[in-house]
């Protein structure tokens, strides 16, 4: 492995050595084509643009029994950068990420000489799947696949009415919450009124995440928690195989100014059984969408 | 009288001169399961052909007798004086400690490299079967987004498995302590019954020149990336590329929960959250946990606190509100009960800082920081350097050639050391 790995660091000095200057600005040509750099990508059928924000800890419960370790493991993190993404019709997507400071400060001042390696700053995927990731000095350090997730199980809803995109943004109407609800039904739903003004609906998680679903939560069950006279999810659970709390999902919307509910922020609990201590670790994280424009063009 | 005089003196000048150009003796010893060619080859020339410097010893001993059996086969192999100089590289150092401590008369001055005078954690954490915990701990955090998002059990980053590279770090670590419970490793471990047998405390009047490797971060990806690929930066970008596939991974996962709550009801965010959940514990253990960790099998972490703020919303509390406005619920009172129910919550937790260290031995252990036999000694940093470079890298080749010319970075050397050039 490690034969291959310094093989394939150096194969393209090995490769301008043999062959000569021709060859070296043909490559470096063919590889400043496939960069995108600072090319717009093409306007897809929906853009989105905000700032994320994603803040995460463990909590550590008894600590007589926590190691050192399970404490370095549960120290805060943060990390905010703002995102600009193209949705296509197809379900691909076209990203721009670049790098914030985080409002939460988790940043610990360590003694050790910092990493004088340049870091990614802005990183573009493209629609394929392709990661370009640039430094400061925006240089492009690597290309990478990036797995990238479809977004057709979400535009897809309102793909048969182009015109009904327009009206599915923000604020739902009761219509809309009673189509969602038949449509869920349809889909094999349990729908619970709950009797305080809310419904429940328990359903596969697969059958909202569609083609996305190929990892280990397309066999978990979700249960949310729906006010149909806001036309919002208040909050979601994530059940394992064996009907297993793994998560609970609550949202925050915010009226921007069109009136219009947008997304805020998402707030997460979720349950892991640590296999070797057979402790529960509890992760909270809360994730704050900020500026959030949504178009559809 | 007066020519009789001025002999003598022409003698005692001859014979001083003879003195200061004759060759001083010098005796390298490695450290544990190395051998002399692996640490002292690169310095063949700067010890031997450049300076007066006599070679005394330079052998291969058997460091799995631990520090007083090593130190009786070194001393066997030399007949040492009052200007010869002892180096010795890690656990080199600590047996010329022993010789300076116990067997007096050895050598007149010494000079370590990455020598853990205070134990070395890492010993102790191999041992204990702590650092392959702790890395296993890893290759499943590194797993958790590809195993949520597709299902599989090992991921690939730039055409390598991450699971292969993350595990070099067990390695690494196994690779310090050599034979694992011979006497060697046991001797070096912190608090070993010979790191606490008074040897550190005892006092002598030899010249002491301490060099300690101060390795920039992320240490352990360059310790292991100098076992694997004798470069200390290969895995380095391995991980930052692995750091940034998984970042960007994230942001997809959050930008689809986002883009399902204001177009699709949010029915569908759960999901991309827990998937988004997945691959930020991988890209937190990869660039922040991995080395915090690291730094604490080694004994580099100091334990400290942080404070981070933030909004907290009462999810019971709301729900409740919400519920005992039924139907009738707008969005005004939506936002009410969000606000009744939010507070600011202060979360305050243990936070470990990475100390200095050469990636294998902290810092303070390689300066004798808890050791009385270090208090009239010369410390030096060997700044990038880490414990396995210490045997090549051109910051111990400047320090070197310093200390023979008395001077290092404008700080003034035991003149003991001071070897003319031949």
């Amino acid at each position: 492995m490690s034969h291959f790995f310094s093989l394939t660091r150096r194969l393209p000095v090995v490769g301008a050595a043999v062959t000569g200057l021709f060859f070296l600005q043909a490559c470096s040509t063919d590889f400043l084509a496939s960069d995108p750099g600072g090319t717009a990508p093409e306007a897809g059928v929906i853009s989105m643009s905000y700032e994320a924000e994603m803040y995460t800890y463990r909590t550590l419960g008894d600590g007589a029994a926590t190691s050192d370790l399970e404490k370095i493991r549960g120290m805060a993190k943060s990390a905010r950068s703002q995102i600009s993404v193209q949705i296509y019709k197809d379900g691909t997507s076209d990203w721009t990420m670049e790098k914030l400071t985080p409002k939460h400060n988790t940043t610990i001042v360590d003694q050790t000489p910092p990493n004088p390696m340049p870091q990614t700053q802005k990183t573009r995927v493209l629609r394929d799947g392709t990661g370009y990731f640039y430094g400061r000095d925006g240089k492009l350090l690597h290309t990478d696949p990036v797995p990238t997730q479809s977004f057709l199980p979400i535009i897809g809803q309102f793909d048969s009415d182009p015109t009904a995109i327009n009206s599915v943004l923000g604020a739902k109407s009761k219509e809309q919450v009673d189509q969602m609800v038949s449509r869920a039904k349809l889909g094999g739903a349990i729908v619970q009124d709950l009797g305080n003004g809310n419904i429940s609906i328990r359903s596969a998680a697969a059958s909202h995440a569609g083609q996305n679903a190929r990892g280990e939560a397309s066999k978990y069950k979700q249960v949310d928690v729906v006010n149909p006279g806001l036309g919002v999810v208040l909050g979601s659970s994530l059940y394992d195989e064996a009907d297993g709390l793994v998560s609970q999902t609550f949202y925050r919307y915010k009226e921007n100014t069109d009136k219009k509910l947008m997304p805020e922020a998402i707030y997460m609990k979720a349950w892991a059984k640590d296999a070797k201590t057979g402790k529960v670790v509890e992760t909270v994280t809360t994730t704050q969408f900020d500026n959030l424009i949504a178009k559809v063009n | 009288m007066k020519t009789t005089q001025l002999l003598v003196a022409c003698l005692c000048w001859l014979a001083a001169l003879t003195a200061q150009a004759q060759d001083r003796g010098s005796v390298w010893v490695h450290g544990l399961g190395s051998n002399s060619a692996g640490e002292w080859a690169q310095w063949q020339n700067l010890f031997t052909n450049e300076r007066q410097l006599n070679n005394l010893s330079r052998g291969n001993f058997d460091t799995d007798q631990g520090i007083n059996g090593m130190a009786n086969q070194v001393r066997s192999t030399y007949g040492g004086d009052s200007r010869t100089i002892f180096f010795g590289k890690s656990m080199g150092g600590v047996v010329g400690r022993e010789l300076d401590v116990n067997q007096n008369g050895s050598f007149g001055g010494i000079i370590t490299a990455g020598s853990p005078l205070d134990g070395a954690r890492i010993a102790n954490s191999v041992r204990s079967g702590e650092a392959t915990n702790a890395v296993e701990d890893g290759v499943n955090a590194a797993i958790e987004g590809p195993r949520r998002q597709l299902g599989i059990v090992a991921y690939v980053v730039s055409g390598i498995v991450i699971n292969d590279q993350i595990r070099k770090l067990t390695q690494t670590a196994n690779s310090f302590v050599s034979n694992n419970f011979t006497q060697g490793p046991t001797d070096l471990a912190e608090n070993s019954g010979y790191m606490n047998s008074g040897i550190r405390n005892a006092q002598t009047g030899t010249a002491k020149l301490l060099v300690y490797g101060n390795e920039e971060s992320p240490v352990h990806w360059r310790i292991a990336s100098q076992l694997f690929f004798d470069n200390d930066d290969d895995l380095v970008g391995y991980m930052r590329t692995a750091g940034d596939v998984y970042d960007a991974a994230m942001w997809v996962n959050y930008g689809l929960a986002a883009a399902s709550g204001v177009f699709t009801f949010g029915l569908s965010a759960i999901y991309f959250v827990w998937v988004a959940d997945g691959w930020s514990q991988g890209m937190n253990w990869i660039r922040y946990d991995s080395e915090r960790v690291w730094n604490n099998l080694i004994g580099a972490g100091t334990p400290s606190t942080n404070t981070v703020c933030s909004t907290q919303i009462d999810w019971n509390g709301f729900n409740q509100c919400m519920s005992s406005l039924g139907h009738q619920a707008t969005y005004q009172d939506y936002q009410n009960c969000q606000q009744q129910n939010s507070s600011q919550y202060c979360y305050t937790y243990y936070a470990s800082v990475n100390g200095q260290s050469d990636a294998f031995i902290k810092a303070p252990s390689q300066t004798g920081y808890n050791s009385a036999w270090a208090n009239t000694a010369t410390r030096i940093e060997a700044r990038g350097a880490n414990h396995l470079e210490m045997r090549k890298h051109p910051r111990m080749e400047q320090i070197y050639r310093g200390v023979f010319e008395g001077n290092v970075d404008g700080q003034s050397i035991d003149p003991f050391f001071s070897t003319a050039r031949r």
